[in-house]
């Protein structure tokens, strides 16, 4: 049987002088982790499924029956459904799935900003109707080649597609009649979301009747800042004065509003110069010993320097950002003398920054730093070779060859050691919290 | 201390020994210039503890000798905003009156002795240098210091002092300068083998300070400093401590391509090319070939430049990239009809600029 394929689209028979529809499609993964491990191993089909470690970074739709949800504490999420599967991830997998999505849809449309791995948004030259379409040959090209679900949005921007894939998830759920779990007992397959679209000039009240923490940027510090407004859906926001809220949020305020009434316009960014480079972990329950810390920025800055190496990049600040255990932030910002991709330089300056910088007697739930801004890496030979230099050069290039043939935690700092005696790990990075989605 | 002193005189004196003044806090009495009235001469000094600047002030009347801090911002200020010819300057231990026909300043005292001691020149052995030769030997070579401070000894220049000529070396490790210029020694004053390493600002001082070429500067090296003495000042300075790299290793001992080119020529072309050069990409490639030389330089975005200058060369072709700025730094510091050989060997190889004997500048290619 011939693989239905969707047509490909072609930007050069879209003239400047017509008017030009252009629509974006926003792509999400159903389930991402649980489904690929689903896909994987047969075994698994049918049966509750959640992917993570400390919390839930990834559940199946049967486990969702039970209640299980995402971001749940996994003693929690045992508790509501007994016979939960606990996988730790296999990010290496889970890449691979999400490029051979990225890579299809690539064949489509020219245009494909990659937020995360199961998160795409596509910027589609075409009129609603045949963006739906369109959207739906992909579901069905994605299905039969990648074996994954996904639901698809469509809208005017970003923030209307992405909210559109949200009702796109919830209608089919709607599907079985609010009973998830009698339709899972019977062994049916679950049938495909709808592709749901959002006619041009209706943003606003589209986005009308959902709730506030549905658009980006609300979570929950912000949730508690707007507290004294009572605010219950995107239009009670879209009426407060801009004044207030701004007063209230800051730069921030002016955003919401404008989002509130649909006002979107992050351009769709295919390949996006990267500027910043940030890794973090967090931690459940949150941790006061600074040791530990200390060990755990020397890694995020391994990290993200063997990054740096591998892009070819030099870096000019750091920054680093902590959450403490009552969601408090805290951070510190270092500029660097020099472009530089040094670890020693690199380590030293963010475990400075940690000791200048957390000072409440607080746990910490989360440490992340931050290299910025980037540049690519200019080679000037020297006149007078530095010995020492260059046999720090040899000695990280040889750490890079063996972590890429042994995996990233076959080779590890004395610094951050003793993550080893505490935290268990796989082939390339500890199990955080969050291990898939820890950076 | 009690004298008369002619405002635009006094006030080019001080704003010379501010130089000296040290700009962050090192401590609070620094931030003074002091004034010592003798019954010849007035001089200013200044100093931030790393170097210091003693001048002598033309123009002063002295009516009663003695000593006197002078906060460097305010008197400098005062000197430039007032209009009058001559103004008087009254130290007592209330403080300092500065006062003119129509105006009159009152600076709270500080205590002269406070100040740190001024080190004297010392009168055994020295090297002397016409100053217009000391100026040029600092104006060639300094630009090339490093500016960070990793490697500390390069944010110095080298000062070789043999018995009959001078040496200044300046690098950053990706370009050395290095000039020499003719040098008497009185008394067997040599640097030996183990050369002073001067800090840039000290001479970027002295160079401000040389106001006549034909002058005489006396130079003494001591142990960790070094003392320039012209007719009028005395430039006093710490040394930068640390081994030096070995410059005279690197100097290639022969090109197998050599072209001659005006300076003024080459910073042209330099100069156009690279003005599609961006901080990301900070390279300007060479091309040479039979009868021109092309410069070509790209922006990060996309930009290109393309430059074709017509030289007298007849060799086989060769290409090679720099950073155009350390060409730029070089080119501005020779006189525009100066003639300028480059002698390449490989693509890979450091390429040599020299201008007779006395100048070579050395530059290491982009990879």
């Amino acid at each position: 049987m011939g693989k239905k394929r969707a047509p490909a689209l072609d930007y050069t028979s879209v003239t400047m002088y017509t008017y030009v529809h252009m629509n974006i499609l926003h792509l999400d993964i159903d389930a991402f982790f649980a489904s690929v491990e689903q896909r994987d191993d047969p075994s698994l089909r049918g049966r509750p499924v959640a992917v993570g470690t400390g919390v839930v970074a990834s559940c199946s739709y049967e486990a969702r029956c039970f209640g299980v949800r995402t971001a749940m504490r996994l003693s929690e999420a045992r508790k509501r459904c007994p016979g939960l599967l606990i996988l730790p991830g296999d990010y290496r997998r889970y890449e691979q799935a999400g490029r051979h999505v990225l890579a299809i849809c690539k064949d489509v449309v020219e245009r494909v900003e990659v937020s995360a791995l199961d998160d795409l948004y596509l910027l589609l030259p075409v009129e609603k109707n045949d963006a739906i379409r369109l959207g739906e040959s992909l579901r069905e090209q994605i299905g039969e080649e990648v074996k994954l679900s996904v639901s698809l949005g469509i809208g005017i921007n970003k923030l209307v597609a992405s909210v559109a894939t949200q009702e796109a998830k919830n209608r089919r759920l709607e599907t079985f009649g609010g009973n998830l779990r009698s339709w899972m007992d019977q062994n049916r397959p679950l049938p495909p979301s709808p592709v749901v679209g959002v006619d041009p000039g209706r943003e606003r009240e589209y986005l009308a009747p959902w709730p506030v923490d549905i658009l980006p940027g609300i979570g929950f510090s912000t949730l508690r800042k707007l507290e004294p407004l009572r605010l219950a859906t995107v239009d009670d926001l879209a009426q407060i004065p801009r004044a207030l809220l701004c007063g209230l949020l800051g730069k921030q305020g002016d955003r919401l509003i404008r989002f509130a009434q649909g006002i979107d316009d992050r351009p769709v960014e295919s390949a996006k110069n990267q500027t910043r480079i940030g890794r973090r972990a967090s931690f459940d329950p949150p941790v006061s010993n600074r040791e530990f810390l200390m060990a755990l920025t020397s890694h995020l800055v391994d990290r993200a320097t063997s990054w740096l190496r591998w892009k070819g990049h030099h870096t000019r600040g750091l920054k680093l950002f902590m959450r403490y255990g009552d969601q408090q932030t805290g951070e510190g910002h270092a500029s660097l003398p020099q472009w530089t991709d040094d670890e020693s330089l690199l380590r030293k300056t963010a475990q400075d920054l940690l000791n200048r910088n957390y000072k409440r007697r607080l746990p910490l739930r989360l440490l992340g730093i931050e290299l910025g801004p980037l540049q690519l890496a200019v080679v000037e030979p020297l006149l007078f070779p530095d010995p020492l230099a260059s046999r720090f050069r040899e000695l990280v290039a040889c750490k890079d060859h063996i972590r890429a043939r042994f995996g990233f935690t076959s080779l590890q700092n004395a610094s951050s050691l003793l993550l080893d005696k505490t935290l268990a790990k796989d082939r390339e990075n500890y199990r955080f919290r969050t291990p898939c989605l820890s950076r | 201390m009690k004298i008369i002193c002619h405002r635009e005189a006094f006030l080019s004196a001080c704003q010379l020994t501010a130089s000296a003044v040290p700009s962050k806090d090192v401590k609070a009495v620094l931030r003074n210039i002091k004034a010592h009235a003798d019954e010849m001469s007035c001089s200013l000094f200044a100093t931030d503890l790393e170097l210091g600047l003693r001048l002598q002030v033309g123009g002063v009347e002295v009516i009663k000798p003695g000593k006197a801090l002078l906060p460097a911002q305010k008197i400098i200020s005062i000197l430039r905003e007032t209009r009058e010819d001559q103004l008087h300057l009254d130290a007592s231990p209330k403080g300092v009156v500065v006062k003119g026909k129509k105006v009159e300043f009152f600076l709270p005292y500080e205590d002269p002795e406070q100040f740190p001691d001024v080190p004297e020149f010392g009168e055994e052995a020295w090297h002397e240098i016409r100053a217009g030769d000391l100026r040029e030997l600092i104006r060639r070579t300094v630009f090339s210091c490093a500016t960070e401070s990793a490697r500390y000894t390069m944010t110095g220049v080298l000062f070789e002092l043999d018995r009959e000529d001078a040496r200044m070396i300046a690098t950053d490790g990706r370009r050395l300068a290095l000039a020499q210029c003719g040098a008497k020694s009185l008394g067997e004053h040599t640097t030996g083998t183990n050369p002073p390493v001067v800090p840039a600002k000290t001479l970027g001082v002295l160079d401000r300070n040389l106001i006549d070429d034909e002058e005489v500067v006396r130079i003494r090296v001591g142990v960790n400093e070094i003392f320039f003495r012209t007719d009028c000042s005395v430039l006093y300075s710490r040394l930068i401590e640390g081994r030096y790299p070995d410059y005279r290793a690197i100097l290639p001992k022969s090109a197998s391509i050599k072209v001659i080119v005006s300076a003024g020529g080459l910073l042209a072309g330099v100069r156009q090319a690279s003005i599609m050069s961006d901080d990301e990409t900070k390279r300007l490639n060479f091309h040479l070939e039979k009868g021109q030389i092309t410069f070509e330089a790209e922006t990060a975005l996309g930009g290109k430049s393309k430059v074709e200058m017509a030289i007298d060369y007849d060799g086989d072709e060769i290409s090679t990239s720099f950073n155009p700025q350390f060409l730029i730094d070089m080119l501005k510091a020779m006189p525009g009809e100066m003639e300028i050989q480059m002698e390449l060997s490989t693509s890979g190889k450091p390429v040599l600029f020299r201008s007779g004997s006395s100048y070579s500048y050395l530059v290491m290619p982009m990879s």
